[in-house]
């Protein structure tokens, strides 16, 4: 049994670490609200963006081909979201193992990989696959800015025909909290990308475009990626959040827990230790009481 | 016919306008398109540039618009951009030197990427310092 010195050291010790979870925990909790309610309100305008693209893509001929809608390919290109740091349960764990599982299938020639994140970046170093660019600050404070400068960029690549496809793997967050690591297929966009969603307006009868078609699918798809990407980095951040929070509060239940069996501890060690004294007080050697 | 039509401009952030309009004018990719009432159902690419229109009570209003895409129904307008604003929310100070930041870089060599990135970044600015000057209010 440990003396109460040291116990008391314990315990000062759990007592801090338990007020540390517990503010993560709050604080992790404020930041997913946050996120989520911002993404809410943004998503609206993205979820027209795809309707109105549905819209279209109904009155397009059918043979329709422009650089966001043509055929897959096998050069494809993978955009990994997990976290910066960890602590977050098996936030990053989860979604680096499907994204592993989907970087080593073989059913693209060649890959290019991009990640979002510190922990993202060193997994794939150390399992020694070539990352062919890393985003570092991206998942710590998702922006519509942000989003907007990476759809440019992925768009450009894609345009200059650098690869035919584009997948985002990133954390998708469910309804009532539940997180799912999600693979989903950003480009090209084909008609299946927009077939479960409901068409903005009723089809019209000769529907005139300004300039032409491709131009304005063109420019519907740019939003559509930019939309795209932030909900992502938006969903993820919600998810790792989401993740931190609930670690964070069994964190806290355990430092509860703990506190409570070493203040019991801590009792019965004291009360040892008086009652050994007296013990030896009334036991002891005679010689020893000067009156 | 009627006189009017709804007329409504989203962005990302929020909901810029909702509301009746007898005459909208855009920045269309090729030039200047105006819309009235009863317009044959058309989807048009939109350039950076002025947004206009007059609303029910005929009172004009303008914004600076960024590109995006407008819609064109029976029912309804929609005006889809990236961003909007009204001619007093501009911050005249950030325009300007967004304005003088892509002037000065247009005029370093670079490569073509920056280079249309440059132009597009001093065509927002120079969007949004004539809408700001030219209408300081809506009426």
């Amino acid at each position: 049994m440990s003396s109460s010195a040291e116990i008391r050291h314990h315990i000062k010790a759990v007592n801090e670490t338990g007020k540390i979870t517990k503010a993560m925990h709050l604080i992790s909790s404020a930041k997913m609200r946050k996120a989520m309610e911002a993404h809410d309100q943004t998503m609206r305008y993205y979820s027209l963006v795809r309707s109105n693209m549905r819209f279209l893509l109904d009155n397009a001929p059918e043979d329709f081909r422009s650089v966001f809608y043509r055929e897959n390919g096998a050069r494809a290109c993978y955009m990994v979201i997990a976290g910066d740091k960890g602590m977050c349960g098996g936030y990053n764990h989860d979604v680096l193992k499907l994204a592993l599982h989907e970087v080593l299938d073989d059913t693209h020639r060649n890959v290019r990989l991009i990640t979002f994140g510190h922990v993202a970046t060193d997994f794939f170093r150390r399992k020694g696959i070539k990352v062919d660019a890393s985003y570092l600050t991206a998942v710590q404070n998702p922006s519509l800015d942000g989003a907007r400068e990476l759809a440019n960029e992925v768009c450009r690549r894609y345009k200059k025909d650098e690869f035919d496809e584009v997948f985002i793997i990133f954390t998708q967050m469910l309804k009532g909290g539940v997180t799912r690591p999600t693979l989903l297929h950003l480009l090209p966009i084909t008609r299946e990308t927009v077939a479960n969603v409901q068409p903005m307006h009723t089809p019209a009868a000769g529907l005139q475009l300004e300039p032409d078609v491709k131009t304005v699918l063109d420019s519907m798809a740019r939003h559509y990626v930019v939309g795209m990407i932030f909900s992502c980095l938006v969903q993820s951040f919600a998810s790792e959040n989401r993740a931190r929070m609930t670690a964070m509060e069994s964190a806290t239940r355990n430092a509860d827990e703990m506190l409570h069996k070493l203040q019991l501890e801590l009792n019965h060690a004291r009360q040892t230790a008086i009652t050994q004294e007296i013990t030896e007080i009334i036991g002891g050697n005679p010689d020893s009481f000067t009156l | 016919m009627a006189k009017t039509f709804l007329l409504s401009i989203l962005t990302p952030e929020h909901e810029f306008y909702n509301g009746q309009v007898e005459m909208l004018s855009v920045a269309a990719a090729d030039g200047r398109l105006a819309v009235l009432p009863g317009h044959a159902p058309t989807v048009v690419s939109l350039a950076e540039g002025e947004l206009a229109f007059r609303d029910e009570k005929g009172d004009r209003k303008w914004a600076a618009a960024s590109d995006g895409f407008m819609t064109v129904t029976q029912d309804e307008t929609v005006v889809m951009l990236q961003s909007a604003e009204w001619p007093e929310n501009i911050d005249r100070v950030r325009a300007e030197r967004a304005e003088r930041k892509a002037k000065e870089a247009l005029l370093q060599k670079q490569d073509r990427v920056s280079y249309l990135s440059n132009q597009a970044m001093l065509l927002r600015a120079m969007t949004r310092l004539r809408v700001s000057e030219s209408h300081r209010v809506n009426q």
